[in-house]
């Protein structure tokens, strides 16, 4: 019983963490299901404001990937850049690519505010969204998914 | 010993919690679908095989909690898993690609699917084209892959995730600007589905992307001709009533005509009627601020 009591306390700290509060407990979707997070913006306007931030010369090759978290109210946090080579094995951020990543990051923190997703009753939920970009030689050549 | 001692404390401490907190696993996923950083991989594990779990429920834990959010702890969870069992399939390293794909990790869901490949070539290699298509937008290796898969099946029309091969290639070659290739690969899938469905129900989309294609090379008369057969078979045509549009208003210059089709597709679009997915942008996918922006300038 003691056991279970401090396993409960255990647990209890570590789930009390910014996220949970965050997310006030509630479910964390996918971008896709059951609905899609809005910011107002068609994928086109987004695609061309991502276009117009990023303007850093680089000879980069590689995705870059911003991912964050948009909860119940519609606010942004736990953003996360990932990147990989056009092999799709991880790299680590560089100098040379240093501004490249800070505007991206600074472009998708830009790209709200958000209204929040809407689960099948229509209550407002948590979900998790990202931006991809993919560079050849430097060029943005493709943002992803949608 | 004092370590593994405190270790072990720890662990109890741990599974007294879920053995009297969670008893099903509808409490488990109650728990880690709402907070992506209260999760520790190796207590998972040690849990889920302490209750007999089987390395595929542990699996589609694992991709559950990566569905949620919780992508290190999904991943690792899964990886732990797999690096303790000697009977992986191509399908459970499916199952870990398949979500680290939607969710944007990429190197983690390459990784997956190569594991997969090694495994099971002819099962996967068709979604690994298609994939690499649509979700990775890598139309050389998307190809190197649906070739090599078509080439399996020699004399069989295959169809990776449903969607025609010769459809699929005809898009990577439209893509990597191989228009004369991408027109041979659409007429094939026109050819199959003549012959198959009928002519009336041949879909509307090959005979868009040969206007495309013809309409890249600048072959305006069969880009015109295609594009209105793909305005006729189809009951909402808002792509090929655009590009038609846009084929009149730059390459014509007649402006009226640009219009007259611009509304016909924007009058589709509002009612909703436009192709799009769910997870990721189709290729030439049309909206109402760039409809807007080409019907005013």
């Amino acid at each position: 019983m003691c056991l279970i009591l401090i396993g409960h306390v255990l647990l209890a700290q570590s789930t009390l963490t910014d996220s949970c509060i965050f997310f006030n407990h509630k479910i964390i979707y996918p971008y896709y299901y059951p609905s899609s997070p809005s910011n107002g913006k068609d994928f086109y306007t987004i695609k061309q404001e991502f276009a117009k931030s990023i303007t850093a010369k680089t000879n980069f090759n590689g995705i870059i990937t911003v991912i964050f978290f948009i909860n119940y109210k519609g606010e942004t946090n736990f953003y996360k850049t990932q990147l990989c080579d056009l092999n799709y094995k991880t790299i680590s951020m560089t100098k040379d690519i240093d501004t490249l990543c800070n505007q991206i990051s600074e472009a998708v923190k830009n790209s709200g505010p958000w209204k929040p997703m809407l689960d099948e009753s229509n209550h407002a939920v948590n979900c998790r969204k990202f931006y991809s970009f993919k560079f050849n030689n430097g060029q943005l050549i493709e943002t992803l998914p949608k | 010993m004092k370590h593994f001692r405190n270790n072990y404390f720890l662990i109890v401490l741990f599974l007294s919690y879920q053995l009297s907190a969670q008893k099903d696993t509808s409490s488990f996923y109650d728990t880690y679908e709402r907070c992506i950083t209260a999760c520790n991989p190796n207590e998972l594990l040690h849990y889920f095989e302490l209750n007999h779990y089987k390395k595929e429920h542990i699996i589609n834990a694992a991709s559950y909690l990566t569905y949620h959010g919780n992508d290190y702890c999904g991943n690792k969870l899964a990886k732990l898993c797999i690096e303790k069992n000697d009977s992986i399939t191509a399908g459970n390293w499916h199952t870990y690609s398949v979500q680290n794909t939607k969710n944007g990790n990429y190197a983690e869901a390459i990784y997956g699917l190569e594991n997969s490949l090694a495994i099971a070539p002819k099962e996967m290699e068709g979604y690994y084209g298609w994939v690499l298509l649509y979700y990775y937008r890598d139309y050389k290796k998307a190809l190197l892959h649906l070739n090599h898969y078509d080439s399996l099946t020699p004399g069989v029309i295959d169809a990776p995730v449903g969607e025609n091969i010769h459809f699929l290639k005809g898009l990577c070659y439209y893509q990597l600007n191989e228009f004369e290739k991408s027109i041979l690969e659409f007429e094939k899938n026109k050819v199959f589905e003549k012959n198959h469905f009928g002519k009336k129900n041949v879909n509307a989309y090959i005979y868009f992307y040969k206007a495309r294609n013809y309409d890249k090379l600048n072959n305006l008369k069969l880009a015109e001709i295609f594009y209105k057969k793909a305005i006729n078979q189809s009951q909402f045509p808002v792509e090929a009533n655009y590009y038609l549009g846009m084929l009149h208003k730059y390459k014509k210059q007649n402006f009226k005509k640009a219009k007259l089709y611009f509304e016909k597709s924007k009058t589709f679009l509002i009612q909703g009627y436009k192709q799009q997915d769910s997870y990721v942008e189709l290729f030439d996918e049309v909206y109402i601020t760039q409809l807007n922006e080409d019907i005013v300038n």
